[in-house]
């Protein structure tokens, strides 16, 4: 009888033993470069609103350019979506949506510093190298 | 009134070190250097409201960003540490499956 007890934990630790524990969803290449180029893009965007501030001549945001952005997330938020266990990533590239809305609407209120464009650029450096750190430390080995 | 800085950093840092647990230690540095800069800007993003250098509308939207650039920092501390249960978690078992196989001197759990 005891014996009977036993035998179904032991079943169920050998059945386990057989696969490989995953919390987290796989490396995603499509995501990290895609971030990667967003990351420069963006960091470039401000580096010329920063030009243009000092020369003294700032022009106005760049449509296009921020409704392209924010389609492309869509475009990864929707990918993400697809596949098991990205619940943090999808959660992570909503928030960089919505920040990406923050600075659309910063920017049509004028940047009214080199200063707080640097504050702008900090803050979307540290949310890409996030969601980067987190996306690259899913690559497991073997 | 003027915001406590250093009590803000400790105050998020002893937050972060309850919700992570033991996975503390594994993101510490990490996590601190980010929160860090978000109190650093944060202090900037006070100091210009109060001398009327950036609007109560700019201000709240800045704080707004940094809010959400905390809560990106903290989920990539959530999954890096749920990534280090993940491979504790695997190299038990496989020990398990390798003690099993070698007792019984054929593979009996092939690790999938």
């Amino acid at each position: 009888m005891k014996a009977r007890y036993l035998t179904i934990p032991i079943l169920v630790l050998l059945l386990l033993a057989g696969c490989t524990m995953r919390f987290v969803s796989e490396y995603d290449i499509v995501t990290d470069t895609e971030l990667t180029r967003l990351t420069k893009e963006i960091n470039s965007y401000l580096i010329v609103k920063e030009i243009e501030l000092q020369g003294g001549e700032i022009r106005a945001p760049d449509e296009e350019l921020y409704a392209r952005w924010k389609s492309e997330i869509d475009i990864l938020i929707a990918r993400a979506e697809s596949i098991p266990l990205t619940k943090l990533t999808v959660t992570q590239l909503k928030l960089l949506h919505s920040s990406i809305s923050d600075l659309q609407d910063a920017d049509w209120m004028g940047f009214g510093s080199t200063e707080e464009i640097e504050i702008f650029r900090a803050t979307f450096n540290s949310i890409f190298r996030a969601i980067l750190k987190f996306e690259r430390a899913k690559k497991r080995e073997g | 009134m003027a915001l406590d800085f250093k009590k803000l950093l400790k105050d998020m840092l002893v937050i972060a070190k309850q919700i992570l647990g033991e996975a503390w230690p594994d993101v510490e540095v990490y996590v601190t250097a980010e929160l860090q800069g978000i109190t650093d800007r944060i202090l900037w993003i006070q100091r210009e409201l109060l001398a009327g250098r950036i609007t109560q509308q700019k201000a709240k939207l800045m704080f707004d960003l940094q809010s959400k650039n905390t809560k990106i920092v903290l989920i990539t501390a959530a999954g890096l540490s749920e990534l280090g249960a993940e491979k504790l978690l695997t190299a038990i078992f496989k020990t398990i499956a390798n003690a099993v196989n070698e007792a019984l001197g054929w593979v009996l759990i092939s690790l999938i």
